[in-house]
């Protein structure tokens, strides 16, 4: 291999360990010296650092773009036949391990399954039922002929339970025991209370104790139970159940819960541990769909949002307030986009914001009809997307207000123009919208339209502020009166230097085209003005 | 110091980079052998950086053209295989041709459009891994879990995709290069 092919081989293992949990400081020790050892070494880091951390952008496609599955036609002839001969292979030991092949009677045989914290895994037992381990979970199964049970020592878990004539499945959870016969629901245990989510069929909760009093609860589909000392409290809510199981897709999702609250759930799934730093932070309302094992993100974005101070110490992530919190009140920072779409109703949109209405930020996903908790999930991710981008100089500014725009949209979905229909009575914040939707919206791709062809895209996006924050920093007068007009986005497509073919498309304010313009036709008269002569080693080439 | 490397850094990932592809393809019309192109490039940021600790130049783009083409006539010389067109192509190299900046300033949602590409591009295993990692936030040990596969496995094809990706984001291929057998050595050493 070549010298510079070893050399970006290590750069990508660094970058890659740097992002581990188990990053030590003599690893940041050795990692330092190998950056020191040469020009080369820090040249290919920093190449594949930089182009890594632009890569974190597929994270704002958000669920749509999910890993594709090799589909079974794209297999090659070699495939099926090697699965056949597996499946051959597995039933033939099934048949060997089946008790009653042999009429014998073997004793029955206790399995253990366990994951450490932030650790997932889906365990199949004996009689086809799945179960789907999350964070820091321990269970034992006893599946066989003479019955099914399995006991959730700690933890959560998801249970895919076969339907096997009339056998039931047990499940001993502390206190209470769940009987069901074929299902899908989950159960988490923690010391204070036994919470059950069922997503499809129904289960029974029963007290395990063998004196106590003869008392079914029933569970359904779309319910969740909660049960603590001798009481079970039942819900009915769908979305409290996609809630309740967004960990099997490794996401947290809170709507509107204390900090503490969401502190907990983070301190579930990751090593490294948050802690809250100053009691009043505790009732702070927190929202929004997170990645339950990147706690580093929800850190950044406590810091982004709510400027909380966070210090790494050797207990965790110690959280207090700089600004809010100090003075005894909290506030909560609310962005909430609703679109309104002429003549059309918003599907599916059953509760107020942030859970609906969003604007498609993140890439519009599959057309086809979703559950409603995962639409919910994926409202939530746009959601979590706006949070992000308030423009930080309309924060400071206390801007707010109700921005009304028509965006006009080519044929593959790509904004075209954005304009300013209602304006928020802040020009500056009007332009910062349409920038936004310009550079981050993207549409359905309109079905039976030519590329010649545009449609338009109305909608409203409703800024809102956290109800306290510090009183605003007085923003710089000249940049108010530069844009006092908000200026429609103009958008050029520009031949590719080196192909005659490829184009490629940019988005500025007319101001902007012109500087630009500007700007180049100066350099191009003063690189034709100039000789060119210089050396790498010289000093610096002018 | 730290300052200055940190100064180094923003100038090398906001300016150098974004010529990538042009200076790729300006090494691969003046260099015969396709294969030493990946280490006349790193060789080249390597001068590159070593001149500018000095100072930071005004103009990176005649600056690192110009080093890339005295590495390369040097290069040629020690490598004792000077091709007449060599010599005379360089020399009218065309400084100013790319004044207006177009592949400097892409802008973000093309960016994100390039990620897209180049993660669409990978193999399935290596795309479902580089997910995991970059939008599930999974570490090597999770995803080797969820997957079911080794921790060597799943470092390998972080690493790989990593660098495919990126090298699709700069204007490259994006294709994994696999190190099946010992590639060609060049004929010029270039060390």
């Amino acid at each position: 291999m070549s010298r510079a092919l070893q050399i970006e081989e290590r750069a990508a293992l660094w970058v890659l360990q740097r992002e581990e949990r188990s990053w030590s400081s003599t690893d940041q020790a050795e990692f330092e010296d190998w950056l020191a050892q040469s020009d080369a070494h820090k040249v290919a880091f920093w190449r594949l650092e930089s182009g890594w951390r632009e890569a974190d952008r597929i994270a704002s496609l958000g669920a749509p773009l999910r890993p594709v599955r090799r589909r079974f036609d794209e297999l090659s002839w070699g495939k099926p036949l090697a699965l056949a001969a597996s499946l051959v292979l597995v039933f033939t030991f099934l048949l060997l391990q089946w008790p009653g092949a042999f009429g014998g009677s073997p004793p029955r045989a206790q399995m253990q399954f366990a994951t450490q914290i932030g650790g997932h895994r889906i365990v199949r037992l004996a009689d086809g039922s799945r179960v789907e381990l999350n964070t820091d979970t321990a269970i034992r199964a006893l599946v066989d002929d003479r019955g099914r049970a399995v006991w959730l020592d700690r933890g959560e878990a998801f249970f895919d339970i076969a339907k096997h004539q009339g056998r039931k499945f047990v499940i001993y959870a502390g206190p209470r025991m769940i009987t069901v016969l074929g299902t899908k629901f989950s159960v988490r245990r923690s010391p204070s209370e036994i919470t059950v989510a069922v997503l499809e069929g129904s289960v029974s909760v029963d007290s395990a104790a063998a004196n106590a009093p003869d008392r079914h609860t029933t569970v359904t589909a779309g319910d969740v139970a909660i049960a603590s000392g001798r009481s079970t409290l039942v819900t009915n809510s769908a979305e409290a159940v996609g809630q309740q199981l967004a960990w099997r897709r490794g996401r947290l999702v809170f709507h509107d819960i204390p900090l503490a609250a969401a502190v907990e759930q983070f301190n579930r799934y990751n090593q490294k541990k948050l802690v809250i730093g100053d009691p009043g932070l505790a009732a702070l309302v927190v929202g929004g769909s997170y990645s339950a094992r990147n706690v580093d993100e929800f850190v950044r974005l406590l810091r982004a949002a709510y400027s909380l101070d966070t210090r790494e110490t050797s207990a965790g992530i110690v959280l207090s307030g700089r600004q809010i919190a100090s003075r005894g009140s909290v506030g909560q920072l609310r962005t909430s986009f609703s679109t309104l779409r002429p003549k059309s109703v918003i599907d599916g949109c059953r509760l107020g914001p942030p859970d609906c209405g969003v604007v498609p930020l993140a890439p519009v996903s599959r057309p086809s009809p979703m559950a409603d908790h995962e639409k919910a999930l994926r409202d939530a991710n746009n959601w979590d997307v706006l949070h992000k981008l308030y423009p930080p100089r309309a924060l400071a500014g206390r801007e707010e207000g109700l921005v009304g725009f028509t965006v006009r949209i080519d044929a593959s979905g790509n904004p075209t123009l954005c304009k300013i229909t209602q304006s928020s009575g802040h020009p500056l914040l009007d332009l910062e919208t349409c920038q936004l939707i310009m550079v981050h919206a993207t549409f359905k791709r309109a079905e039976g339209m030519s590329r010649s062809q545009q449609r338009s895209y109305e909608g409203v996006v409703n800024w809102k502020l956290p109800t306290t924050v510090e009183p605003p920093v007085t923003p710089a007068p000249q940049r108010i009166a530069q844009a006092a007009s908000p200026e429609p986005m103009v958008c050029k497509r520009i031949p590719k230097t080196g192909s005659n073919a490829a184009f490629e498309r940019r988005c500025m304010t007319k101001s902007d085209w012109q500087r630009a313009s500007d700007d180049s036709r100066s350099l191009w008269d003063r690189l034709r003005g100039e000789g060119a002569s210089c050396r790498p080693g010289g000093a610096g080439c002018r | 110091m730290l300052d200055e490397e940190a100064t180094l850094n923003a100038w090398f990932c906001a300016e150098v980079l974004p010529l990538e592809r042009a200076l790729t393809s300006f090494i691969r019309r003046n260099w015969r052998v396709a294969a030493d192109v990946t280490d006349l490039r790193q060789d080249i940021y390597e001068r590159a950086l070593a001149g500018a600790r000095q100072a930071i130049p005004t103009h990176t783009r005649r600056y690192l053209f110009t080093v890339a083409r005295n590495h390369l006539i040097n290069c040629a010389k020690r490598g004792q295989v000077v091709s007449i067109e060599l010599v005379a192509d360089t020399s009218a190299l065309d400084l100013g041709s790319d004044a207006f900046g177009t592949e400097r300033q892409l802008t973000a949602r093309e960016e994100l459009r390039r990620a897209q590409q180049g993660l669409d591009q990978l193999p399935p295993r290596c795309r479902e891994v580089i997910w995991l990692r970059k939008v599930e936030g999974l570490s090597t040990r999770e995803t080797a879990e969820r997957l079911g596969i080794g921790l060597d496995t799943v470092e390998k094809q972080i690493t790989q995709g990593m660098r495919a990706l990126v090298d699709f984001m700069l204007g490259g291929d994006g294709k994994i290069r696999r190190p099946l057998y010992a590639r060609r050595r060049s004929r010029s050493d270039l060390r």
